[in-house]
């Protein structure tokens, strides 16, 4: 699992922002807000973490529990997917 | 061609630019002079050598395939700073922007809302105490720590050629949108950055953007950012003014403009 080439998140006036740059600006245009917990798994996912680390780590961060952690990762990254963050 | 140079300034920065077919200089000339000696270039902070390949691909980006190759260099010389700028601490906004009282005012909105009607409706109700520094494409300035953010003069200035190779601290930016009453109202940097976003130019290379990004939450962070529902008359501009500069709109305005068609 890996975000596309070319998607840039940053903090922008407080908010997480991710906007695609180079080829995958060609299919992806605009800008995407991501929550606290997005953004945390999108981090979790550029530094290559799998789908149960991210939920570990969310679980730890958020102090909620794992079964929801799992749920919130895996509907997540699922949107990711349908908006063709990934590949 | 190619064998000179024109050497241009570029919100502050040096730029050179070898341009492939005619026309650059004089769409340019406020902002720079042609130079011989190649070597007048060596210390500059950007480079641009327009190639038939990029006037090309502005003219697969363009809405029409009629355009000269001179307008189309315009626009890839643009694009080439414009990638380059955030490296620099600077930006490409999509704005209108007005100078008033030594401070800049931009108007953002998305082509043909009437941007470019707001701020000739501030130039003729206010006279000469306003003018435009640029009508389409200015350069944005974020020098960092405490430093004033700066708007600057561009040659890409819209259709109407409204410019200014001058520079003022950017006091207010602010959203345009048409509406049946005039209303101005300063709005949070979160709900701003839906409509602020896309008016500004992100690079493609990636660590442009994410520059470019950085900057543009420097400027929200700084400058007071405003709504404006508005319609074509001068009481669009009483809302904006009073709003953005807290003068009262009557102790400067110079006379009664009515109505206004937009373009």
């Amino acid at each position: 699992m890996k975000i596309k080439a070319g998607f840039v998140m940053r903090d922008v006036a407080g908010q997480h922002v991710a906007i695609a740059t180079g080829e995958a600006s060609k299919t992806f245009h605009g800008m995407v807000k991501l929550n606290e917990t997005g953004a945390r798994i999108w981090e979790g996912i550029e530094k290559g973490f799998d789908e149960a680390a991210i939920a570990a780590d969310l679980a730890a961060t958020y102090e909620i529990n794992e079964e929801k952690a799992s749920a919130d990762v895996a509907k997540f990254i699922e949107q990711m997917s349908q908006q063709g963050l990934l590949e | 061609m190619g064998d000179s140079l024109f050497m241009m300034d570029v919100a502050g920065l040096s730029a050179a630019i070898a341009p492939c077919v005619p026309g650059f200089e004089a769409f340019a000339a406020e902002y720079g002079r042609r130079v011989e000696d190649v070597a007048e270039a060596q210390d500059c902070d950007l480079c641009v050598e327009v190639t038939p390949a990029m006037i090309a691909c502005e003219r697969e980006m363009a809405d029409s395939q009629h355009y000269s190759d001179a307008y189309l260099q315009t626009l890839a010389v643009q694009r080439a700073l414009a990638e380059e700028l955030p490296k620099h601490g600077r930006f490409l906004m999509h704005a209108a922007v007005v100078e008033f009282g030594g401070k800049a005012y931009a108007f953002t909105a998305p082509s043909g809302t009437g941007k470019s009607t707001h701020v000739r409706l501030w130039c003729r109700t206010l006279g000469d105490t306003a003018r435009i520094l640029n009508g389409d494409k200015p350069f944005i300035w974020v020098p960092g720590g405490e430093h004033r953010i700066e708007a600057y003069g561009t040659p890409w200035c819209g259709k109407e050629g409204w410019n200014v190779n001058s520079h003022a601290p950017l006091a207010a930016v602010c959203v345009v949108r048409r509406a049946a009453s005039n209303v101005c109202a300063k709005v949070d940097a979160a709900s701003a950055l839906d409509w602020l976003g896309p008016q500004i130019y992100m690079p493609n290379n990636t660590e442009a953007a994410f520059l470019a990004l950085g900057l543009l939450d420097a400027l929200m962070r700084a400058v007071p950012l405003y709504e404006l529902s508005c319609d074509m008359t001068s009481d669009a501009v009483r809302a904006s003014f009073e709003a953005m500069t807290g003068e009262q709109f009557d102790s400067w305005r110079v006379n009664e403009e009515g109505a206004e068609h937009a373009e």
